[in-house]
């Protein structure tokens, strides 16, 4: 199984969400032309004020009714669950059989996490990082994985006994998480995006000497009260600066990271050695061709 | 890191340090209105640079005849180095540690619970779904309680705010289109993308309550909001992270000092076309305010001339329009016109955004605009306007005309122009109810008066007023004494029949006080009084607005909701369903604001009504009823300076020369004459108008 990268089409993730939000209200979900229809009729549902009738969530939307539907059930309810804190769960997958030679039981530290660029446009950046015990070893794949989709996964028996192991292994995913945030900023659309940040401060430093200085730098004046005791060009000059001060503080670049989820998982791994490189395949991904990460 | 293209080729490859480049510039500063400069004088500016430096950093600048330094060329340079110098400064910084991250997930390690793999699915979900759809997502959104949702164009402005204005913008929607939620998105996006941690909140103090339920009802999100001055209140402005102040109490000591003394990340400030004179100390202070990003709200950014919107974007963003000596240069005819209405409003899309109602495709009521005219008026009345009438246009005669010959001293002109206003507020105030005109010119009137006749040392004129207001200050214009009043009580029980709730508006506080006497009289004679009656004015508490706004709101009564024009602004009133103009403010924007109470998106009715009162034979009748009367025809170009009727409503009326009109005629005749002839010119432009309909959207 390839590593899956999260970002397919619109009209994809959008039935993806929708088919999310379809299982947390104990509805379902139908891939329609444009779109996903949901139905859902739960009381939780209707204390939210959304009809029990199935209706469409249209991933193009054009009319203000499409509108209405598309940003309560997509915007509105994916922005809350960005909002919630990050979870974390515990589990297993069974897989059949027992484990062979290929295979062995392993305990999976799976983060989801995602990096954001949040000054101008919106950019975000989703990764997944894998601590796998006893092997040692640390993976990182862009975008997600196929856990949630297979149906094996037992939260029953999510019983977990060596949890002060991790201590060591959640400092190596946090240098991980590093890592990936240090590498954000070198992404090609994220310089573009810094590309066009810089000549926009550039222009709007420019602006603002317009404003204070004609060309012979003799026009300045005061457009707000004066600052201390100070009075005409001493003034202007601290209004300037305050006005200077605060065009750089709003073009500052800020990457965030947003923790999505912690797991522990115990599963069947299996690994071949090729070379320095080992072959990782896990039953939710497969970590062949993933950038490793070496701890320490 | 890529460099920008910015900065002279001239320069050498290695800049200066920014901190020296910024002393360059305050010792230039220093320096302004010289030419020349030499290194000596020079460096008594600069106090930590050696002379050995400096003849480097000039080199470095390019600047070779170090002996005579061209001080303009030097502060070109200085900044362009230094422009150069801060946008190559940016780097992105990552805003959580590996430590932080570590204990964020230790943390969750000690909270498994059985039901978080689905939740942990969601959110992961959420995340995916944000990425692929980043130009709708606004984290916003997740911030708005269960029920409610932002409409599309809500979404549109804040996303433009956020992402393409940096945080720095003006939401200029038409009235109603719910500009508080679309600002609270605003300041909630940036508070969830951690741009911002704190906020000041500045609204006309009528609005304060409103703006706390909603921010609390819609967002959950409880900014602090101070009122006293003792020294808790002192406090909480030094600390809270979040203020909703008022604004004209913000503006004044000690409050001013404690906010200007402070850096906001963001400040978020209500119907700021109350910041459209640059003059004032509420604009002054707004600008001196520490703030990185800033979010102006208002309707009406424009209402008396383009330097309106100047101030305003300025405050926004300095510099964006240039120099205002450029701007009016660049863009200002000598009449107050624009040059290129599509060429200014391209450089104000980078700051205003401006949705229509048009643009949103919801449904909005359809305005009934009903014409009241007042044909009665009782002996009395017409007594007084016309007493009043030869009283005004003897005394301007006496003063402007000569004819009683006077020599003035530099300055009285300045008080003859006075007089003329004064003189037009009564005249309006007399087509509003008598009580308000003769309280002016029991006051204003005769002020102006006492300080001509000691110019001139003729006191006649104040003889004259004091005869005619002690002739009718005793009337107590009772039932059936003054028309106008009799119509509205006639009608009102019509107008409650059809929209339940009725808003009547006047602009002047003695005309509200003599309509809530006549009213409660009325009802004072029913036995189960039909209607309820909730009074709205300026000098109230502010418990006692905010208690008649509940009860105007939730009686289950019909009601009416008779206020000044204090209430014509920002106030959702759209449990009412109709709205009586009693007069009219001059200001086409402010009729606009006072109808945008009821007109809004919340408004449930599919019709409301309009009903203009206007008194026949009086100087309402005369210009007021034909610039409102296309005032239906107006809206959709209200504040479009391509619009020549819309730039002579937004004329004061001394610039339009009405008092001229009026104060200089023989007789009413003449006055006719000349008001027909001034009433061909608006016809005139209003056709003109309607050839503007490509240039609708030319909407500044």
């Amino acid at each position: 199984m390839a590593p899956k990268k999260t970002s397919g089409s619109k009209d994809e993730s959008l039935r993806a969400w929708v088919d999310i939000v379809a299982r947390q209200y104990g509805g379902r979900s139908a891939a329609v032309a444009d779109g996903a229809s949901i139905h859902v009729s739960s009381p939780e549902w209707t204390r939210l004020g959304l009809p029990h009738e199935p209706f469409v969530v249209a991933a193009h939307p054009k009319s203000n009714d499409d509108w209405k539907y598309r940003l309560r059930i997509a915007e509105q309810m994916s922005a809350r669950a960005s909002l919630s804190r990050p979870y974390v769960y515990f589990g297993t997958l069974e897989g059949k059989g027992a484990t062979t030679n290929a295979t062995e039981r392993v305990q999976v530290l799976r983060c989801a996490f995602g990096l954001a660029l949040v000054s101008g446009p919106l950019k975000l950046w989703r990764m997944t990082a894998y601590h796998i015990h006893p092997w040692n070893l640390m993976h990182v794949i862009e975008g997600n994985d196929e856990l949630f989709s297979l149906s094996q996964l037992n939260l029953r028996s999510a019983k977990f006994h060596s949890l002060e192991s991790f201590a060591r292994r959640i400092e190596d995913l946090c240098l991980f998480v590093n890592r990936a945030s240090e590498e954000f900023p070198k992404r090609s659309d994220i310089q573009e995006a810094l590309l066009a940040h810089k000549d926009r401060l550039a222009a709007e430093i420019a602006m603002l000497d317009s404003l204070y200085f004609d060309q012979q730098y003799q026009r300045g004046l005061l457009h707000g009260l004066p600052s201390g005791p100070l009075t005409g060009d001493g003034a202007i000059e601290v209004e300037y600066r305050k006005c200077l001060e605060e065009l750089v503080q709003r073009f500052a670049v800020r990457v965030q990271v947003r923790l999505l989820s912690l797991g522990v998982l115990m599963c069947k791994g299996k690994r071949s050695q090729r070379g320095r490189d080992s072959d990782i395949s896990l039953p939710f991904v497969s970590l062949r061709g993933a950038r490793r990460i070496d701890n320490g | 890191m890529a460099k920008t293209s910015l900065g002279s080729p001239t320069l050498g490859a290695s800049d200066l340090p920014i901190q020296r480049l910024l002393a360059y510039q305050q010792a230039i500063a220093g320096l302004r209105g010289r030419d020349r400069v030499t290194v000596g004088e020079l460096l008594e500016k600069l106090a930590d640079v050696s002379r050995e430096t400096l003849s480097t950093d000039l080199k470095q600048l390019a600047i070779s005849d170090v002996r005579s330094i061209d001080i303009r060329e030097l502060d070109r340079r200085a900044r362009q180095q230094t422009n150069r110098a801060l946008s190559a400064g940016i780097e992105p910084r990552v805003e959580i540690s590996g430590h932080l991250v570590a204990e964020e997930l230790s943390k969750l390690l000690l909270d498994p619970n059985a039901d978080n793999l689905s939740r942990a699915q969601a959110k992961e979900g959420a995340f995916a779904f944000a990425q692929v759809n980043p130009e709708s997502f606004l984290f916003a959104l997740g911030s708005m309680v269960d029920q409610l949702c932002a409409y599309q164009h809500q979404v549109t402005v804040c996303k433009k705010i956020t992402e393409q204005m940096h945080g720095c913008g003006m939401v200029a929607d038409e009235v109603g289109l719910g500009k508080t939620i679309t600002g609270g998105l605003v300041l909630l996006e940036l508070l969830h993308r951690n741009l911002v941690r704190t906020s000041l909140i500045l609204v006309p103090s009528n609005l304060l309550n409103q703006w706390s339920a909603e921010l609390k009802d819609f967002f959950d999100f409880r900014p602090v909001s101070v009122r006293g001055e003792n020294a808790a209140s002192l406090s909480a402005l030094d600390r809270a992270s979040h203020l909703l102040l008022d604004l004209d109490k913000a503006k004044t000591k000690p409050y001013r000092d404690v906010l200007l003394h402070r850096t906001w990340d963001c400040l978020l400030v209500d119907e700021a076309h109350r910041l459209r004179n640059h003059d004032t100390e509420r604009s002054r202070f707004c600008y001196s305010l520490q703030a990185k990003f800033r979010v102006f709200l208002t309707a009406t950014p424009v209402h008396n001339s383009a330097f309106d919107i100047f101030t305003e974007v300025t405050s926004l963003r300095p510099g964006a329009l240039g120099h205002r000596d450029a701007f009016r240069d660049l863009h200002v005819r000598e009449d107050g016109s624009i040059y290129d209405p599509s060429f200014l409003q391209k450089k104000l899309e980078q700051t205003v955004t401006r949705t229509r109602r048009g643009e949103t495709g919801l449904h909005f009521a359809e305005r009934d605009i009903l014409h009241v005219p007042i044909k009665h008026r009782t002996a009395q009345e017409k007594a007084l306007y016309s007493d009043l009438l030869h009283f005004l246009r003897n005394a301007y005669r006496r003063h402007l005309r000569g004819a009683v010959p006077i020599n003035l001293p530099p300055g009285t002109v300045r008080h003859v122009e006075a007089f003329v206003l004064v003189a037009i507020m009564v005249l309006r105030e007399m087509g509003s109810h008598p009580r308000a005109a003769l309280a002016t010119l029991d006051t204003a009137l005769r002020r102006r008066l006492d300080k001509l006749a000691a110019i001139t040392g003729d006191y006649a004129d104040v003889d004259a007023l004091a005869n005619l207001v002690q002739t009718y200050s005793h009337v107590e214009w009772k039932a059936g004494t003054h028309g106008k009043t009799d119509e509205l009580v006639n009608q009102l029980s019509k107008i409650l029949r059809d929209s339940d709730k009725c808003i009547i508006y006047t602009e002047f506080l003695a005309t509200l006080e003599a309509l809530e006497k006549r009213i409660k009289a009325t009802l004072g004679a029913e036995k189960d009084p039909s209607f309820d009656l909730v009074i709205y004015k300026g000098g109230m508490p502010r418990r006692l607005k905010d208690a008649s706004l509940d009860r105007f709101r939730t009686t289950p009564k019909p009601c009416v909701l008779l206020s000044t024009d204090c209430g014509g602004e920002g106030l959702n009133l759209h449990v009412a369903g109709a709205v009586v103009n009693y007069d009219f403010p001059w200001n086409p924007m402010r009729i606009e604001q006072r109808i945008g109470r009821i007109d809004r998106i919340r408004q449930e009715r599919r019709r409301i009504s309009i009903h203009n009162f206007v008194t026949e034979g009086t100087i309402e009748a005369y210009v007021y009823a034909v610039l409102q009367e296309k005032l239906e025809v107006c809206r959709d170009i209200i504040g479009s300076f391509s619009s020549p009727i819309t730039r002579l409503m937004l004329r004061r009326p001394e610039d339009l020369g009405i008092g001229e009109i009026i104060l200089s005629c023989e007789d009413d005749e003449e006055m006719a004459k000349r008001f027909d002839s001034f009433n061909q010119d608006i016809d005139f432009l209003l056709k003109e108008t309607e050839s503007y309909g490509p240039q609708k959207d030319v909407w500044f």
